[in-house]
């Protein structure tokens, strides 16, 4: 479990105006959970991201992963083991000339042996289903390779969560359903917790459990149904619904019975063909 | 006409090793003043197609006459056409270099040789244009900007040479979302105010079908479509599913709805107009209960 | 450009052959040590020795002559230019005039030498990077370096930044080009104009380019970190070198041969 135990944070350019970038957050993350953090730019997602895995650590607050502190210097290493992160460009995660050899690299940072890092490579590249391409060079891929190798790379330590800051914002739509693609089969098949940020409704819909933050605070929590239902606020702090989720809320105030947190094509032509 | 482009064909790394046929034939005629999309698989040859637009790329085979004249031929002044068309390439940002956000937006008209009074009143019409005001922002680096500010500022230096064509490559491409339609408004302002043509190249399906009068589909080299985007998604949509392409989420929802056996006009391309169609069928269908 | 993307960096072709498959340090070291045995060889048979031993090298490596004469291209003119001036600019006993223009005997034989040893000289380390990935060579590199650590050489340091050099290499000519048809795009003139202008037009390309490495850099330093990088402490190696029987034999081949030929001749 991940404990985020009333978390702030304030960087020190920020110290002068005493704005916080995460202002007192409170969330417990257990295993095999998945969660979507949305917000629009500045609500401080990205800087909360940071925190699980110590690469930022806490102004005041405290956060556990499996009961290590991250503020614990001697723990820092077995909480980055733990807990996988991926970034939001897919070339500048690559650091090796193939693909093979860049998702041993944690494993080699780890001192793992030889054997057994062979091994865990190619489970790691087998599950992204990127295997075939184990000795391709990184330029010579594409964007959704490229954030599958990097995928491939943080679980490869066996890692039991994995933390992805807006992965998919600089690929094609194509890249994208690799990515989620495999993000849902990572939580699904080998149970590892996905932590996933974004700033797109639709990307968040597929979690179970979704907290909205604003300017460093949490506004919403909850399941994908009960927090779009809040269509009125997901809007004031400039988050873009769904077309279908915009269209449902228009039908409703036209005195159509469709519920306001539909957000799947599918849901709503079953509404509108029972209401027929 | 003003862009027409005539069988043109372009293979990368002629006769070498690698060779690659990325454009096979296109013809394609834009009048002044239109607003057309271009969408695609990437692959596709969208990107090397509107390089072809400003002469940047040079075509293997086939002729690119812009404002009647064919560009590719000797003597042609290049510096006018790229004056004429300005082409904005994906993630902008990426080619700001100058000191001052002024100096940035001022090198595109220095570079036309303009007195500096003229060049003066084109960054502050530029600036303006990307609703970014003058005092605030002339003097700043443009590396001290937020994402959504550094692109609107890259879109102004193109503005600024003031091109009678304007050829924008996913000019949205990781903004968040009030960025992203802050800057499709003043695209479309720039459209409507000057009279603009206009060429979109995005992936997102629901913007396209919003501004747009005429999309272009590319598919592997060709363009295998061109008509309004409601015909193209009233009509054609198992096309574009074919080519891996999506429809608009309301325009999809309402060929399903057809599907079901609900008669709807599938040739939706916004929100207000689905629920407009979904509550005229409905009204119907309750009027003729009532008749019953 | 999708198709330069598309030629692997470097000038590494891969074949499965007896120069292909040995140790990357044998054949680092090998290489160093007939670069050195050039310097010490002053005598035609001499050289004859060592060019047969890189020919000898370049058939076992299976790798096409045309691709091994490719990287000669560049340097034909410098092995030229040398060559004449050793052929007019050498005090001795004259064997060809032509107006104020001569030619001498002892001109004739250092240029042709110093042509031979450069001549090798780009041939082997054509071959070394011809049939070394670029892995290998780092791999190699580092392995080697490492033997020095106690003098403070940061052996897996330089390997480190080698790799991430060679990694990044394609990524950021890729980049270039992509500033450069924007910049082209807004005005920019990277051609006409005198050696001042033509310097100060590469301003709007070098400095998004360096902005962007940093950023790079910066982001590949927090990813590195996520993935437990912390020097070179206690890291092991995903590629394992193995001195294997061949690589005893051959690099020992190579040593006794140039050893004794630089004593000799």
């Amino acid at each position: 479990m991940i404990k985020i135990d009333h978390l702030s944070h304030t960087y020190s350019s920020q110290k002068k105006n005493s704005t916080k970038a995460l202002d007192d957050i409170s969330i417990e993350i257990n295993n095999g959970d998945f969660v979507s953090i949305i917000g629009s730019n500045g609500s401080g997602k990205s800087t909360l991201a940071r925190h699980l895995n110590g690469l930022l650590l806490p102004t005041s607050g405290d956060v556990w992963v499996d009961g290590l502190n991250t503020k614990d210097k001697e723990h820092t290493w077995m909480v980055r083991q733990k807990v996988g992160m991926v970034f939001q460009n897919p070339d500048n995660q690559i650091v090796a000339t193939t693909v093979a050899d860049d998702v041993a690299f944690g494993l080699e940072n780890i001192g793992m042996d030889e054997e057994l890092m062979k091994k865990r490579v190619k489970w790691a590249l087998q599950i992204v289903e990127m295997d075939e391409y184990r000795e391709s060079e990184p330029h010579l891929l594409s964007g959704g390779q490229k954030q599958r190798v990097a995928i491939a790379g943080a679980i490869a330590m066996h890692s039991s969560y994995l933390v992805l800051d807006e992965p998919t914002a600089m690929l094609d739509p194509r890249g994208r359903d690799e990515v989620m693609d495999i993000i849902g089969k990572l939580n699904k098949n080998e149970n590892i917790t996905i932590i996933f940020i974004t700033h797109l409704m639709e990307e968040a819909a597929e979690s179970k459990k979704i907290i909205v933050l604003n300017k460093g605070k949490i506004v919403l929590e909850g399941n994908p149904g009960e927090v779009f239902s809040n269509f009125k606020l997901l809007r004031k702090i400039r988050l873009d619904i769904p077309q279908i989720t915009e269209l449902a809320i228009q039908l409703n105030k036209k005195g159509l019975n469709v519920p306001t947190d539909t957000m799947r094509i599918d849901t709503m032509v079953e509404k509108l063909c029972s209401y027929i | 006409m003003f862009i027409h482009l005539e069988n043109l064909c372009f293979t990368y790394s002629l006769n070498m090793p690698f060779e690659t046929e990325v454009l096979r034939g296109i013809n394609l005629k834009i009048k002044e003043g239109e607003f057309v999309g271009l969408i695609g698989h990437t692959g596709c040859g969208k990107t090397t197609l509107i390089q072809h637009l400003n002469g940047l790329i040079t075509p293997t085979s086939g002729n690119v006459f812009i404002d009647g004249q064919n560009i590719n031929i000797r003597g042609v002044n290049m510096k006018r056409i790229r004056q004429k068309v300005g082409l904005v390439f994906q993630y902008p940002e990426n080619q700001l270099f100058e000191e001052s956000i002024y100096s940035e937006i001022a090198f595109g008209p220095k570079k036309l040789d303009l007195s500096d009074e003229e060049i003066d009143i084109r960054v502050r019409d530029a600036l303006k244009t990307v609703d970014l005001d003058f005092d605030t922002y002339a003097e700043r680096s443009p590396f001290s900007l937020s994402g959504g500010e550094m692109r609107r500022v890259a879109l102004a230096s193109i503005l600024s040479i003031r091109p009678k064509a304007l050829v924008l490559d996913e000019p949205t491409a990781n903004l968040d979302p009030q960025s992203r339609n802050n800057i499709l408004t003043e695209i479309k302002e720039i459209h409507k105010k000057h009279g603009t043509t206009v060429i979109l190249i995005s992936h997102n399906m629901e913007k396209i079908a919003e501004m747009v009068d005429r999309l272009l589909v590319m598919h592997k080299g060709q363009i295998i479509m061109d008509d309004s985007p409601r015909n193209i998604f009233e009509k054609k949509y198992k096309e574009l599913i074919k080519v891996g392409l999506g429809l608009p989420q309301v325009t999809k929802c309402m060929h399903q709805l057809k599907s079901k056996g609900m008669d709807v006009f599938t040739g939706v391309l916004t929100v207000k107009d689905a629920r407009n169609e979904i509550l005229r069928v409905c009204k119907n269908k309750k009027m003729a209960r009532i008749v019953r | 450009m999708k198709v330069l993307r598309n030629i692997s960096f470097g000038q590494y072709i891969p074949h499965d052959s007896l120069v292909h498959n040995l140790d990357p340090r044998v054949k680092i070291l090998s290489c160093i040590t007939v670069i050195i045995c050039l310097f010490f060889v002053d005598n035609f048979w001499g050289y004859l020795i060592l060019g047969f031993l890189i020919l000898l090298s370049i058939i076992f490596s299976k790798v096409h002559l045309k691709f091994v004469f490719r990287g000669l291209r560049p340097i034909l003119f410098i092995i030229l230019f040398t060559l004449i001036i050793h052929l007019f600019m050498t005090k001795g006993e004259v064997i060809f005039e032509l107006g104020f223009l001569k030619i001498t005997y002892e001109g004739l034989i250092k240029g042709l030498f110093i042509s031979c040893r450069l001549f090798i000289l780009i041939l082997t380390t054509s071959l070394l990077t011809l049939t070394t990935s670029p892995i290998s060579l780092t791999d190699g590199t580092e392995k080697l370096l490492s033997a020095f650590r106690f003098i403070g050489i940061p052996a897996h340091e330089i390997a480190m930044m080698m790799t991430i050099a060679l990694r990044f290499i394609p990524t950021l000519l890729e980049e270039t080009e992509k500033i450069m048809k924007a910049q082209i795009s807004r005005g920019a003139d990277f051609e006409s104009g005198n050696i001042i202008n033509r310097t100060k037009s590469l301003i709007p390309i070098l400095i998004p380019l360096f902005v962007n490495a940093f950023r790079r850099a910066d982001d590949l330093a927090i990813a590195m970190e996520a993935k437990c990088y912390r020097g070179g402490q206690g890291r092991t190696h995903f590629r394992k070198l193995q001195i294997k029987r061949n690589d005893v034999l051959i690099f020992t081949f190579i040593i006794s041969t140039t050893v004794i030929t630089s004593f000799i001749f």
